[in-house]
Parts: C-alpha cells; sequence; structure tokens
C-alpha cells in the first residue's frame, strides 16, 4: 500500500446522516488534546512493557523512575498522569481494600523528561510492578 | 519483510513516531547502561534501559534526529529566560540519523539521556563511572538496590554492580 497524505481540517460524524444534523470537530481539537507520551513499564528490572513516544527509562534507585521523549514537549509545564501498581509483577488483580497500594509524585519535570516517585502504603518509595505514565501538553 | 523509510526529512518528529508505531516491531535490547553521576557521589548507581519502539526507530534508520538536535535544545531550556521551545523545528527539519546497530544506538542513547558530564572522559575518571552491559549481568533481585554501585574492578563485566 503506497503512503500518502490526507489533509482536512475537520471530522463529520458518520451518523449526521441518519439524524440529519452535522456535527464536527476541529482536528486540531483532536491533536491538542491526546497524550503526546505514554509508557506501561516494570518498576523492577524497569521493562517497558509497551509505550510511544519515549527513548528511555533510569531507574535511579528504588521508587525512583525517570522517563525521557523522543520529541520534546514545548515547555515543561505539561499535564502529567499516572496510575500504578504497587504488586511485584502485572497481574489482573481482584478490587480490594487492602495492600498493592500506591501513588505517585512527578518531579524533575522538563521539556525531554520527568521523574516519578511511587509511594506506597507506609509513606516510602517502591518500585511497582505495573507503572503508566502520560504526558498532555504542546510539543516543540 | 523490510520495510522501506519514507524520506522524512521535513516531517515532523511526532508524525515519524506514528509512522514507526504502525509499520515497525519493538526491539527489546538486552544492554542497559549504568552509570553514576559523579556531582552525587553519594547517590547509587542509575540504570537506563532502551525504549523497544525507541530502538526499532534507531535500527531502522531516516527516523531519529542527530543527536546533537538535542543538546541544542538543552542548551535553550538551560537558559534562565527559558520559557518554551523556539527552535523546535531542528526536531522535524534536519536530516534523520540513517540506520544505527544496536551497539551505536545504545552509544547514541548515552549521548542524549545521561548528562555528559558523566560520558565526557568516563574513561579518564579515577573510578568507573559508566558502564555498558547485558541485562542479565544486573544482579538478579533488587534487595539493597539503594547502595548498588559499579564495581571499581570491574574489567571483564561480569559482575557489573
Amino acid at each position: 500500500m503506497a503512503n500518502g497524505t490526507i489533509a482536512f481540517d475537520t471530522l463529520t460524524t458518520s451518523d449526521s446522516v441518519n439524524t440529519g444534523t452535522e456535527k464536527s470537530i476541529d482536528t486540531s481539537y483532536l491533536f491538542n488534546s491526546i497524550p503526546k507520551q505514554w509508557s506501561n513499564y516494570a518498576g523492577s528490572g524497569t521493562t517497558f512493557r509497551d509505550s510511544f513516544n519515549t527513548t528511555s527509562a533510569t531507574d535511579n534507585g528504588t521508587g525512583q523512575f525517570t522517563i525521557t521523549l523522543t520529541n520534546n514537549m514545548s515547555t515543561d509545564d505539561n499535564a502529567y498522569l499516572y496510575s500504578n501498581n504497587g504488586a511485584t509483577a502485572q497481574e489482573v488483580q481482584e478490587f480490594t481494600t487492602g495492600g498493592d497500594r500506591q501513588f505517585a509524585q512527578i518531579r524533575a519535570q522538563a521539556t525531554g523528561s520527568y521523574g516519578v516517585q511511587p509511594i506506597g502504603d507506609g509513606g516510602t518509595q517502591q518500585d511497582g510492578g505495573l507503572n503508566c505514565s502520560t504526558v498532555l501538553g504542546d510539543l516543540a | 519483510m523490510t520495510i522501506k523509510t519514507p524520506k522524512f526529512q521535513g516531517t515532523h518528529l511526532w508524525d515519524r513516531l506514528c509512522w514507526a508505531k504502525e509499520n515497525l516491531e519493538g526491539k527489546q535490547s538486552d544492554y542497559r547502561i549504568v552509570w553514576e553521576d559523579p556531582d552525587k557521589p553519594d547517590e547509587c548507581a542509575k540504570i537506563t534501559v532502551p525504549d523497544p519502539n525507541w530502538m526499532a526507530c534507531a535500527l531502522q534508520g531516516g527516523i531519529l534526529p542527530p543527536v546533537e538536535v538535542y543538546w541544542l535544545l538543552a542548551e535553550d531550556e538551560a537558559k534562565p529566560d527559558f520559557k518554551k521551545h523556539t527552535r523546535g523545528y531542528l526536531l522535524h527539519n534536519t536530516k534523520p540519523v540513517e540506520a544505527m546497530t544496536e551497539e551505536q544506538a545504545i552509544e547514541y542513547l548515552i549521548m542524549k539521556d545521561i548528562p555528559q558530564r558523566v560520558w565526557r572522559n568516563y574513561d579518564k575518571a579515577n573510578k568507573p563511572r559508566l558502564v555498558i552491559c547485558k541485562k542479565d549481568q544486573l544482579p538478579s533481585t533488587r534487595e539493597w538496590r539503594n547502595a548498588w554501585k559499579i564495581d571499581e574492578n570491574v574489567v571483564n563485566l561480569e559482575e557489573v554492580a
């Protein structure tokens, strides 16, 4: 299949034929609101499962990681989203009220990298089996 | 089947990465970069791991910008009055680098993601501060992770940290 370019400024929903109502969205709205980088990795051993716009992860010690971007962001004033699981491995876990709870802090934001610091129930830094991070903002 | 990289010079780097995500299979590298920051001698050794999708781009060629582009952006960002990048076009308009071997990609990664004070003259320091090794040369558990240091006697890379 040959590579080509389709240029358009708006997307129109397919059900407009049925509803008789034109609904469209400027594609720049879509581009501005999608994640510009994301990654899913294991903290212990820092192995990527999948990612986009990511160059590397650095294990700086227990519960301290740095993620670097291939296409820098325009500024360091981005929205950083993070979710994780304190279990030692990625596994589908049932809902519980007990262990493996973590939260994380974003550290050392720059246009080409950011740090992540997962913290467990006891307030100490922990590696996590499942670390997912996302950056929203404008690309350089 | 080998897929040919489109002529990407002038194409936004983001679009190139979208193309790579669709067309290239990620490459999990066994290489790890173990390093210590000479400005923070009390900190433990750090371990940098290449991203598989990025490695696929490096091996494919014609996608990633020269590493010098990242240095220029870093210089801009280090200025006290930095607000936002105004030379992002360097990422998109500079001629992309050709296909690299995995070892060359690791060298590129060192120069992109590790501070220059670590890798410049790394071999002239009075103790090792940068080692490229294989994943299985690292300790198999993370016990005492925050005390890991590069073995000062590392010669044959059998045991790195």
